[in-house]
Parts: structure tokens; C-alpha cells; sequence
């Protein structure tokens, strides 16, 4: 008997050991050895998708890698991507595009007019009004669409209506978005579109040379048109791990370089004398009064919103939760990067004192007679960890300060967002996460519009509505910057948003990385081409 | 018209659990669609804020099949779940059976190796632990036992992943596809099994060893190991076929705790991030396969039976 168990326990222990000793030490090698590649780690793939017109939960943040865009981002502004030069009619309802000469895709196709008309169309075009993948702008662009046309080395695109930030859309800057990606019209027909999904072929930095539902392998593609966008490293390799703790032990044990992290495990991965990159203005607290513009709701009342603005102390909310992730400038959307920021927009200072009197001259001096207040708030964000910490900070400043009696209710995502669209957040703070980007003029106009069948309508007020239809209309960028500041304001005086200032995105990094500078609103593992490799 | 054969015996037993497998997953089909769509509605999910208004609601409403009344909605998923179309992810905007397909044999690969794995450890602990009954062996075995049963399965993966990845550098924390990375993912849920085993093979055991059949065949002078595996154990095991059946019905329903831990690409995490990204056709696709292998978990344990106790058989045989 003693020999059977004997030889039955020596054996599963040898096996084990003769598995791990071959997949360990192989695994780690390919790390550390291997100058030329780099090992990254995220905890979600979004929807997984390389179709540009899938915005649909966002095509995965790795589609910015494969794809370049007609336009694009730099410090704040737009600037020329694939597109060499584009104008825009002073209607805003024509935009055309001068393609750059002598590209080629990642396949080795050249890059064309006809294939940046035919990437449009298939982004913009009408057939995307009955593609169930397609929620986010382009829908919108869809209904105004009025034709795409090619000729030699130009695109235009006409419209029904003015669309001043279209720009903006074909940039790749707006949150998730590659709406302005370039692909080959003859390789997209030959393979159809779900095989493209799979298979994805673009002008980007990267080429996608492996794909499953864990991990995806990209190449740098020499042929970029910026060179000095591309890595100094040929290979990435991302990988999906949706848990933290085991991001963090694969960085510490050397088999990733890469990891997505948050504030939550900084002292572990200092502890582990790894180092931490930030991604600056990639998220904010989205803290929204729900449907406030109907009488019936205690945050109609504008002064109660405002003393409860004026009841918090920000700054020491956020460093206490968040750190150095966390910057005291920029209002909600209006991040230190964003179009229409202005010093002058950040979360505030508590004032108590005013705070006490505005609560007072709304009928509820000390608290009493005022009803309960709600804060729905999300649990699963994946980029700001403790956002029910917050809440209840929050709650307890009201309770401490204003006498204000506060209920945190605590919930996933997707189920609060659905009950959000059938108003059973009326009243409500909604607090979640949200991206930053440089244009929040969609977003804006959906909150502020007045359009109250829209969800997310903030508020009716008309001198808000006013500025979006100002602000909708302004075409010459200085004219956007100003209109667009002119509205943040307002929006800030208004208070249905109290706003918290920006958040960062925080990577953890081996030895083996150093010089990486990601860049401002983009909450990917952008800016690759700055990183050294040891 | 006799008793049955033993291969009728089978078919008999095969084609039951069909009607019964039948009749399960209708149910099964009809609660989780109900419950799914009590959750919320997709649509004010999947939509961003600046495009959602009526229009765009109804629009995507429509393409979704979500306009239909929900008694049209579950007829028509019936009637292509018949035909073997389970409908398209709106996630991921692939069709279900693909999404599902996708993480099978990831889930298939672990169960089975955990399973088997378990049952080749705990069995013979078990056995061990009941011949030498309150020695030091037994104890240690029970109280480890206890431990692992006691252990959250999320903490025992991690520490694994800080004891054999960080510190040791033996094991990769996560990933699919070589035998390393099923190393960690397979201890940490045989951990807990084999704990369920051992205790259920020891005390099966104790119960058969006390029977007059193994007094009389050690008086009858037979060695004690042929006493224990060809007598005793034999009529030991069936409980543990009984649990065995059940955990691999619950192993092929995929672990979400292990699978995040270890990024395994299994069919418990598409679950559940169908069921909280309000993905129903992915969730109710799931849902049914889940019952599918509980049944078929449930068929193979009956048909081990029929193997295992030759009173069975005896009885089948007799009645003829």
C-alpha cells in the first residue's frame, strides 16, 4: 500500500515539475531575453472588435494600434493623419480631404482616395442604420449623410446639416473611437466583414499578427507615415487578464512589462520596486443629477444643488482616494487638455458657510424637512477603483457639514445605465466613470440640448440650450475654443454636474521600460513610441 | 415482455434522460430569459449618452429584436435554439454558438484534468485515511481536508500565483494553452474537491470495511489489499461516483473565480460577463449549455453506477 501511494505522489509530483520547469523557464526567457518585444497586460478587451463602425461598448482600445485615421490629435489640436490637409466649407457641412502620396497598408497596398472614401462610407454610410454594432456617433453622421465621392487624391463628404466637430470623429481622439480609420477597400470586399474583424488590416503603427480571445500580437509597421511614431521595439504582445492581483504577480515575477493597474496596489508594486507611468486626463468622476429639470425633484432646486457642491472638500477627497493619479484642474469634460479649457474651470473650493445659507434660503436650514438624498453609484469600473468609497465620503460630508441625511446605493454598471433609460434614477446622484477626450461637444449637446427624450438630459435650462445651438454653431477653432469654454461655465455655475477634477490611468512597468511618456486623454497604453527597452 | 437487457437497460436509461433533458431546458430556457430581461434592458446600456435619444432607443430596439412582447422574443429564440442558432452576442456581435464555441475547450480541458486529477489523489487519501483510521495520517488528512473545504477559492489561487509565479518563478499566473498554465488553475480547484473526496471515500469506506462480506473475506485469508480495492473499495465508490457526476457538472459550467484569476478563457467567465453586460443571447446560450452538462454530468453517473455495483446488474438479470 505504501509503495502504491509512494509511486502515486512522486509521480504527480514530477509531472508537475517537469510541466512547470518547461513552461516557466520558457515564458520568463521570452520576456526578459527578447529586447525587441514588450509584454503588456489589460484587463479588458472591450468588445474585441477592429471594425471602426462597431462603437457599439467601443472597438478595442488595440484597433488604435492597427489603424491610422484621416486626421488626428496633437497637443490639443487637430492636426493632418492620413490626410495630409483637409477644409472644412464655412457651413461646416462639406469636409474634404487631401490624401497623403505614397502610403502603403500594412499589406503593402497603397493607400488611395478611393479607400478613404470607401473606409467612410463603411463607418458613415447609411447601411450603418441598420447595423445593431453601431450606437455612438456615427449614427448620427449616418442620418445627415448626403454622399462620399472621390477624385485623384481627395475625399469629400457632404451633409445635410453643419457638423463642426466632424473633425473630430475622423481624428481617433474622441473616447474608444476610430471612426476615421483608413482601411483597404479591395482586401475589406475580398475577406468580408467578419473575417476583416479577425484579420484587420489598417495603416497604423502596429500590425495585428496573432489574435485570440486571451492575447493579441502586433509587429511595428515600418511604413507608418509619422516616423517618429514608431517604437523602438518590434513586437507587443498584449494579454487579457481581468484580475488585478495577478497582473501585479506577473509583473513582479518578470513575465509582463506592461500592467494596467490602479491606485489601489501602489505601494505592492513600489513595494516590488516597480515603477508607475501615468496616463493623464484619461477618466473622471461623472457625477450627474438625474432628471433635476422636473419640478417634482429636490435637485430642481438649483441652490440645493449648489450648497451641496459647495459642502464638499474636494481636494482632500480625491488625494485621500486617488493620490497622485489624481490633478485639482479641469471641470468634469473640461480637462487641462480638452478644447474649451480655461484655468479658471476647476472642481472649487468648499465654502461651508455659503454652503449652509443656500441650503437655508431652499427651505431646509440645518438639514431639516429635506428628503433624503440618493447616490446610485457604480461598483465595476475598471479605471477608477473605489468609487463607492467616494460616494460615501461624500454622503458623510453632507451628513457632517449640512445635516443632509444621504442613501449610497451600490450597483454594476449595465444595470444601472439600463434603469437609468426608464428614469428610475430620477432625483438621484449617478455617480460613474467616464473617458476624457478633447471634444466633448456630442456629449455636451446630448446633457444640455434640453432633448429630455434623451436619458441623459441633464436640464431644460435655456440659457444652457442656448449655448450648445452657440456653440453647435461655431466653426473657426478659435470661435469652438471660446463657445465651448462660454458653455463649461455656464454648465459649472448650473451644478447639475459638481465635478472632481481628472484622473489618470496608472501602469505599472518593469526594469525593462523607461522614458514612457503616454499622452493626455487617452487611457490607453498610448505614446509606445517614447519607451526605451533595457 | 421480460425485464430489460443490460443494453437495453441503457438505451432505457438514455432515452429517459432525453425527455427528462427535454423538458429541463425549457424550463431552464424559460426562467433565465425571464430573469435576464428582470435585470434591465440593454439597449440604454449598449447606447453612449450623446446617442440616446428616442430615436436611437428605437432603432437599436428594433434591430435587437427587443420591440417584440417578450412571449414573441422567447417563441422565436426557441424556435432557433431548435435549429441550433442561438442568436447573436450584442456585445461582440458574432453569433452565439461562436462566442460559446470559443471558450469550450478551455472549459472542457480543465474540468476533465481536475476532475481526473482529484479523483487519482483524493481517492487513495481517502483510502489510506480510512485503513489507518485516527493515526496520524488520518488526522492530518481530515484536518487538511477542512482547511482546503474551508479556504475561498480566489485566495488559494492568488497565493498560489505569489508562492509559485512571484517567489518561486516556476509557473506562469495566468494564460492558456501549454501545460504549465493548467498547473495552478487545476490545484486550486482540486484543492477543494479533493477535500470533498477523501472525506467521502473515508467515510464510505469505514462504513464497507465494518460489513460482514469484508469480515468473511478476510477470514476467508485474502490479502488485505485485495480485501480493500477488489471488495471494499468497489462498493465504496458509490458516492463518490455521485459526487464525482456532480462535479463535473459543475466544472463543465465553467469557474468564474479560478477563470479571472488565471485569465483562463473558460465558459464561466463569458457567463457571467454576459450576465452583467445585459448580453442575454450570450447568457441565455450559456445557460442552456450549463443545464446540457449537467445532464449529461447526471447520465454518465447513472451509467457508472451500472458499471461500479454488480448488485445492479444482478438485479437486472435476476428479474429476468
Amino acid at each position: 500500500m505504501r509503495l502504491v501511494f509512494l509511486c502515486v505522489a512522486t509521480g504527480l509530483a514530477g509531472l508537475v515539475l517537469a510541466v512547470s520547469a518547461t513552461g516557466a523557464v520558457s515564458s520568463s526567457r521570452s520576456s526578459q531575453a527578447d529586447s525587441s518585444t514588450l509584454t503588456e497586460l489589460v484587463s479588458t478587451f472591450g468588445n474585441g472588435q477592429f471594425l471602426p463602425r462597431a462603437t457599439n461598448e467601443g472597438p478595442a482600445n488595440e484597433a488604435h494600434m492597427v489603424f491610422a485615421t484621416l486626421l488626428t490629435e496633437r497637443n490639443g489640436h487637430l492636426a493632418p493623419g492620413l490626410a495630409s490637409s483637409w477644409t472644412a466649407s464655412p457651413d461646416a457641412k462639406t469636409w474634404t480631404f487631401t490624401m497623403r502620396k505614397g502610403l502603403t497598408f500594412q499589406n503593402g497596398q497603397p493607400v488611395t482616395a478611393a479607400d478613404a472614401a470607401f473606409s467612410l462610407l463603411e463607418t458613415f454610410g447609411p447601411s450603418v442604420l441598420k447595423d445593431s454594432t453601431t450606437t455612438g456617433a456615427n449614427v448620427a453622421v449616418a442620418r445627415e449623410l448626403l454622399g462620399v465621392t472621390s477624385s485623384g487624391n481627395t475625399v469629400r463628404m457632404r451633409f445635410k446639416v453643419p457638423l463642426p466637430y466632424f473633425g473630430d470623429f475622423v481624428s481617433g481622439s474622441l473616447a474608444g473611437s476610430i471612426e476615421g480609420a483608413v482601411f483597404p477597400k479591395s482586401y475589406f470586399l475580398k475577406v468580408g466583414r467578419q473575417k476583416f474583424n479577425h484579420a484587420p488590416i489598417g495603416a497604423g503603427p502596429w500590425k495585428l499578427i496573432q489574435q485570440s480571445s486571451q492575447s493579441m500580437k502586433f509587429q511595428r509597421f515600418d511604413g507608418y507615415y509619422d516616423k517618429s511614431q514608431l517604437s523602438k521595439f518590434e513586437f507587443l504582445k498584449v494579454n487579457l487578464v481581468p484580475e488585478l492581483a495577478t497582473r501585479v504577480e506577473a509583473l513582479t515575477s518578470g513575465s509582463a512589462d506592461i500592467v494596467q493597474v490602479d491606485t489601489s496596489v501602489v505601494s505592492q508594486v513600489t513595494g516590488a520596486h516597480k515603477k508607475l507611468v501615468y496616463s493623464p486626463e484619461s477618466n473622471y468622476i461623472f457625477d450627474q443629477w438625474q432628471s433635476c429639470w422636473k419640478p417634482a425633484m429636490l435637485c430642481h432646486n438649483a441652490r440645493v444643488r449648489q450648497a451641496l457642491d459647495l459642502a464638499l472638500n474636494k481636494k482632500l477627497i480625491m488625494s485621500q482616494l486617488y493620490g497622485a493619479s489624481w490633478q485639482d484642474a479641469g471641470w468634469q469634460m473640461a480637462m487641462p487638455g480638452a478644447l474649451g479649457y480655461r484655468p479658471d474651470l476647476s472642481p472649487g473650493n468648499q465654502d461651508i458657510a455659503k454652503a449652509k445659507a443656500l441650503l437655508a434660503a431652499a427651505g431646509y436650514p440645518g438639514g431639516k424637512g429635506m428628503p433624503t438624498v440618493t447616490i446610485n453609484v457604480i461598483s465595476d469600473s475598471a479605471a477608477i477603483p473605489r468609487l463607492p468609497d467616494f460616494a460615501q465620503l461624500v454622503a458623510q460630508e453632507w451628513k457632517q457639514e449640512l445635516g443632509v441625511n444621504t442613501n449610497v446605493k451600490v450597483s454594476d454598471f449595465a444595470s444601472l445605465d439600463s434603469r437609468q433609460g426608464t428614469g428610475a434614477l430620477d432625483g438621484s446622484l449617478y455617480i460613474r466613470d467616464n473617458q476624457g477626450r478633447y471634444d466633448g461637444g456630442s456629449f455636451l449637446t446630448s446633457l444640455y440640448s434640453g432633448d429630455v427624450t434623451n436619458p441623459n438630459a441633464l436640464s431644460k435650462n435655456p440659457a444652457l440650450t442656448s449655448l450648445i445651438s452657440k456653440m453647435n454653431a461655431a466653426v473657426a477653432p478659435a470661435a469652438r475654443a471660446t463657445a465651448y469654454h462660454n458653455l463649461y461655465w455656464a454648465a459649472r455655475a448650473a451644478d447639475y454636474e459638481m465635478g472632481f477634477g481628472s484622473l489618470s490611468n496608472v501602469w505599472a512597468v518593469s526594469s525593462r521600460v523607461s522614458g514612457w511618456k503616454p499622452l493626455p486623454l487617452n487611457g490607453n497604453a498610448s505614446g509606445l513610441w517614447t519607451i526605451s527597452v533595457k | 415482455m421480460g425485464a430489460p437487457s443490460s443494453g437495453e437497460y441503457v438505451i432505457r436509461v438514455v432515452s429517459r434522460r432525453i425527455v427528462e433533458a427535454a423538458l429541463a431546458l425549457l424550463l431552464l430556457a424559460f426562467i433565465v430569459f425571464m430573469s435576464a430581461h428582470a435585470t434591465g434592458d440593454p439597449v440604454h446600456y449598449l447606447l453612449p449618452p450623446e446617442a440616446s435619444s428616442a430615436a436611437d432607443v428605437k432603432r437599436l430596439s428594433h434591430l435587437l429584436g427587443l420591440d417584440k412582447p417578450l412571449p414573441e422574443q422567447f417563441w422565436l429564440f426557441l424556435v432557433n435554439a431548435v435549429h441550433g442558432n442561438l442568436g447573436t452576442s450584442f456585445i461582440y456581435s458574432r453569433p452565439v454558438g461562436a462566442v460559446l464555441w470559443e471558450a469550450l475547450p478551455a472549459t472542457l480541458e480543465l474540468a476533465l484534468v481536475t476532475l481526473v486529477f482529484s479523483i487519482l489523489v483524493g481517492v487513495p487519501l481517502g483510502v489510506l485515511a480510512a485503513v489507518r483510521r485516527g493515526s496520524l495520517v488520518d488526522r492530518i488528512t481530515m484536518g487538511t481536508s477542512i482547511l482546503s473545504m474551508a479556504a475561498p477559492q480566489f485566495w488559494i489561487g492568488i497565493m498560489l500565483i505569489v508562492l509559485f509565479t512571484a517567489k518561486l518563478r516556476l509557473l506562469p499566473a495566468y494564460g492558456y494553452g501549454s501545460l504549465s498554465n493548467l498547473v495552478l488553475p487545476t490545484l486550486t480547484l482540486s484543492l477543494t474537491i479533493v477535500a470533498g473526496i477523501v472525506r467521502l471515500t473515508r467515510s464510505s469506506m469505514l462504513e464497507v470495511l465494518g460489513s460482514d462480506f469484508v469480515k468473511f473475506a478476510r477470514i476467508r485469508g485474502l490479502s488485505p489489499t485485495r480485501v480493500i480495492f477488489k471488495h471494499a473499495l468497489r462498493n465504496a465508490l458509490i458516492p463518490v461516483i455521485t459526487f464525482a457526476g456532480i462535479t463535473l457538472g459543475t466544472l463543465l459550467n465553467g469557474v468564474i473565480v479560478v477563470e479571472t484569476v488565471f485569465a483562463w478563457p473558460g465558459l464561466g467567465y463569458r457567463t457571467v460577463q454576459a450576465a452583467v453586460e445585459l448580453d442575454f443571447p450570450v447568457l441565455q446560450g450559456a445557460v442552456l449549455l450549463d443545464g446540457l452538462f449537467f445532464i449529461a454530468a447526471s447520465m454518465i453517473a447513472d451509467l457508472a453506477y451500472y458499471v461500479a455495483d454488480p448488485r445492479l446488474r444482478d438485479r437486472i438479470e435476476a428479474a429476468r
